[in-house]
């Protein structure tokens, strides 16, 4: 089973187009050192039952809005500032 | 015979939709490949694009499987692997890319410029692991004297992301349907 540590987006990331980001779950233990992280996110204020897959690498979410390019441009903008305050909270935990 | 592996995260279009069954078909097959498609996919995580990816590491796949799912997988909500095996001659219309050959014979000869890049030799440990090594990709590129030029990080170019990613994760594109015949295996994991 995978641990995660939880790390709250505290409203710090800015949302738009319904979406607003709640929180990270990154992977802890064994796969500490993964590349993935997954971004949870609410829609019109209802949490979605589904994340968003965030590569630390690539610095870009797997996942898309295809069909809604508002909000695809939310979550492109989003990723970067996601990473940073990930960073952030991981390196004051060191 | 060449095994392939394609994790499977819960969520994930290949885990709601089982690919023994009709096999795995690229996002837009329609579209033609080319090398900057190839290196949009895998530098840039673009999924709308004709191909297909594979690893030949099941632990990458596992990875995938694991930690790129939607949500986390439990004993009773597995994520899956998928084990492809493929032969040669290929299924009909089917093509298989090393990404690492594409991009290298793009670069016609040393004159020209393609993934190299002008940094510390440290600078490459940043390209892999951007999130924990951010320190060697953004120091300033070392000048020769009188080292008067104007500071930035090293040159980046999006052949050689392709090839740190590509080797990242054992990669393997298809273009073309990789056909149900060819899916050998899935794999529950948790």
């Amino acid at each position: 089973m995978v641990q995660t540590r939880i790390i709250d987006l505290d409203r710090k990331i800015p949302g738009g187009a319904s979406i607003e980001f709640l929180r990270v779950e990154k992977p802890v233990g064994k796969y500490s050192h993964a590349p993935f992280v997954l971004v949870r996110y609410s829609l019109a204020g209802e949490e979605q039952e589904y994340g968003l897959r965030l590569d630390l690498d690539k610095q870009v979410f797997l996942d898309h809005f295809d069909d809604n390019q508002e909000k695809e441009e939310v979550i492109q903008k989003a990723a970067p500032k996601i990473i940073e305050v990930l960073e952030d909270a991981l390196s004051a935990s060191r | 015979m060449p095994i392939f592996y394609r994790g499977a995260g819960i969520g994930t279009y290949w885990h709601t939709n089982d690919a023994r069954l009709n096999g795995f078909t690229p996002q837009s097959p329609g579209t033609m490949g080319s090398l900057s498609r190839l290196m949009n996919h895998i530098a840039r995580g673009t999924t709308n694009s004709p191909f297909v990816s594979m690893t030949r590491s099941y632990g990458v796949a596992l990875s995938y499987a694991l930690l790129a799912g939607r949500t986390y997988p439990t004993p009773t909500n597995p994520a899956y692997v998928y084990e492809i095996e493929i032969n040669d001659p290929l299924p009909a219309g089917l093509q298989l890319f090393d990404p690492a050959k594409e991009v290298a014979a793009s670069v016609p000869t040393p004159l020209g410029l393609s993934y190299y890049h002008d940094g510390a030799p440290e600078f490459l440990l940043g390209v892999v692991s951007p999130t924990r090594m951010r320190r060697f990709l953004t120091a300033p590129y070392p000048q020769p004297p009188p080292r008067g030029g104007t500071s930035r990080p090293p040159n980046l170019t999006i052949e050689l992301e392709t090839l740190v990613r590509a080797l990242r994760d054992a990669e393997i594109l298809a273009i073309g349907t990789i056909p149900a015949a060819c899916i050998r295996n899935r794999l529950n994991e948790s």
